[in-house]
């Protein structure tokens, strides 16, 4: 399966309109393809300069901050979906995760 | 720009005949849709790029981030710099003449506050015909205008950037004002704030009160690498000094010299009630007041797309301000970018050329580019 396939099967779990959370969302292609292919809304947390210039570039809505603060930052019940596509490898303390 | 339509102000006060100084960069389209309003913080002008011609040292205060192929482009926007009333670099101020007494304002021009200078600043663009600003920007006190704008005219702008700014002040914020104040105020040149008329100016209370907030805008990473415990040199010396001279009033470490250098050149150029008023629109500023101290309430009529920017080691405007704003913002499930920006520069850092910061900056403006294109598409 490559990329893109990848991306599809992701994107196919996620009913359309929904509002999504991606955490460690990396360069923001996930959302974007959401926002684009599937009219969802939704905000990535990214802890990584260069992913949150990229997130920019694609005027992806990105948080920056570490996943526990990114966490916190949002009320309960904000969102219809919660991505995690990425290993918890960003957090100062995965157990928190 | 004259004004004969008073601005009534929210102090109950009404600010008459003023006019405002103001600069702008680059073309408005045809569609009047690239329009984008920087606004100023404590110190600074309409004048926010480029030199005038003649003067080279007359560098805009943002030109690093401003002009032509800069990451506020002016060959593809139009960038409109304005002088806030009340301030002393050429917008009705204190140093004006009163239209009431034919005296200089002094002390009695009228406390105004960040939405009253939103207020002129929404005049200004009517006068200049346009009646949605792509963008509006500003950096401190500049983004508590952005942050005003996007609550109080929220139809009149798309993206709103807010940078190393606060939903409002904290305690120890107002506390440095305050000290700045005192140091004006306390000065026996000032006359009750009537110096004008008096023909002196309270230079000392400007010196310490410009020492007070450098202080502030400065990381204390920043000013042990760039002063430390360096000796001030005797002058005329031409080694670097290693023995202190144990005084107590002459300047010993090199960090006075430098603060009593910052304190001289401002209170050559900067007045003194001017100091005063825009100390007060910082501490005033705070628009979850009137929604019971709910700051996403304050953001509910809000419709912009907004870009939110802080610098670690900002301690005057700390990162957890931010967040503060951000945090409303989503709750408004608004569209809205944070970042976080890893700058030793503390405060000032909103003001220097920093390859992150400079880069989402630019990633935005590409973008708001983008929509003005796709929208002015046939």
């Amino acid at each position: 399966m490559n990329d893109h396939q990848a991306l599809e099967l992701i994107a196919g779990l996620v009913p359309p309109g929904s509002h999504v959370l991606d955490l460690g969302c990396g360069s923001g292609e996930v959302l974007a393809y959401l926002r684009d292919q599937r009219q969802c809304t939704g905000y990535g947390i990214e802890i990584d300069d260069a992913n949150v210039l990229a997130c920019e570039q694609r005027g992806v809505n990105v948080i920056q901050l570490n996943l526990e603060e990114g966490l916190a930052i949002f009320g309960d019940q904000s969102f219809d979906v919660v991505l995690q596509l990425t290993p918890c490898s960003t957090c100062a303390t995965p157990s928190a995760c | 720009m004259s004004f004969a339509q008073p601005l009534p102000l929210r102090s109950g006060s009404v600010l008459r005949d003023y006019q405002l100084m103001y600069e702008t960069y680059g073309t408005l389209n045809e569609a009047r849709t690239n329009a984008v309003l920087v606004c100023h913080a404590l110190n600074a002008s309409h004048h926010v790029a480029g030199t005038y011609e003649g003067d080279p040292k007359s560098t805009g205060w943002w030109d690093n981030l401003i002009g032509p192929g800069k990451p506020l482009d002016t060959e593809r926007f139009f960038v409109i710099g304005v002088n806030n009333p009340g301030s002393c670099f050429g917008s009705t101020g204190p140093t004006h003449i009163n239209p009431a007494t034919q005296q200089p304002y002094g002390a009695d021009f009228p406390v105004v506050t960040v939405e009253d200078w939103v207020d002129a600043q929404a005049r200004l663009c009517d006068a200049l015909g346009i009646t949605q600003l792509a963008a509006v920007i500003g950096g401190s006190l500049g983004g508590m205008q952005a942050l005003c704008w996007s609550m109080r005219y929220p139809d009149r702008l798309r993206h709103c950037i807010a940078i190393a700014t606060a939903p409002c002040l904290s305690a120890q914020n107002i506390a440095f004002n305050e000290v700045a104040r005192r140091a004006i105020v306390t000065d026996p040149d000032f006359h009750g704030g009537h110096y004008q008329t008096q023909g002196v100016l309270p230079r000392r209370g400007l010196r310490v009160a410009r020492m007070i907030g450098h202080i502030t805008y400065l990381s204390d990473d920043t000013m042990d690498a760039k002063f430390g415990r360096n000796l001030r040199a005797l002058a005329g010396a031409t080694e670097a000094c290693d023995e202190p001279r144990y005084t107590t009033q002459d300047i010993e470490f090199e960090i006075e010299s430098y603060l009593r250098h910052q304190g001289d050149k401002f209170s050559e150029y900067f007045d003194a009630n001017t100091y005063l008023l825009i100390t007060r629109v910082l501490d005033y500023f705070d628009p979850a007041r009137e929604h019971g101290g709910d700051l996403s309430a304050a953001f509910a009529a809000a419709t912009a797309k907004f870009h939110v920017v802080s610098f670690t080691t900002d301690w005057r405007f700390a990162p957890a301000r931010s967040r503060e704003i951000v945090k409303a913002l989503l709750d408004n499930r608004l569209d809205v970018s944070y970042a976080e920006i890893a700058a030793p520069h503390g405060h000032d850092a909103f003001l220097l050329d920093d390859a992150r910061y400079h880069g989402v900056l630019r990633a935005r403006f590409d973008r708001i580019a983008r929509e003005i294109a796709q929208v002015g598409a046939p």
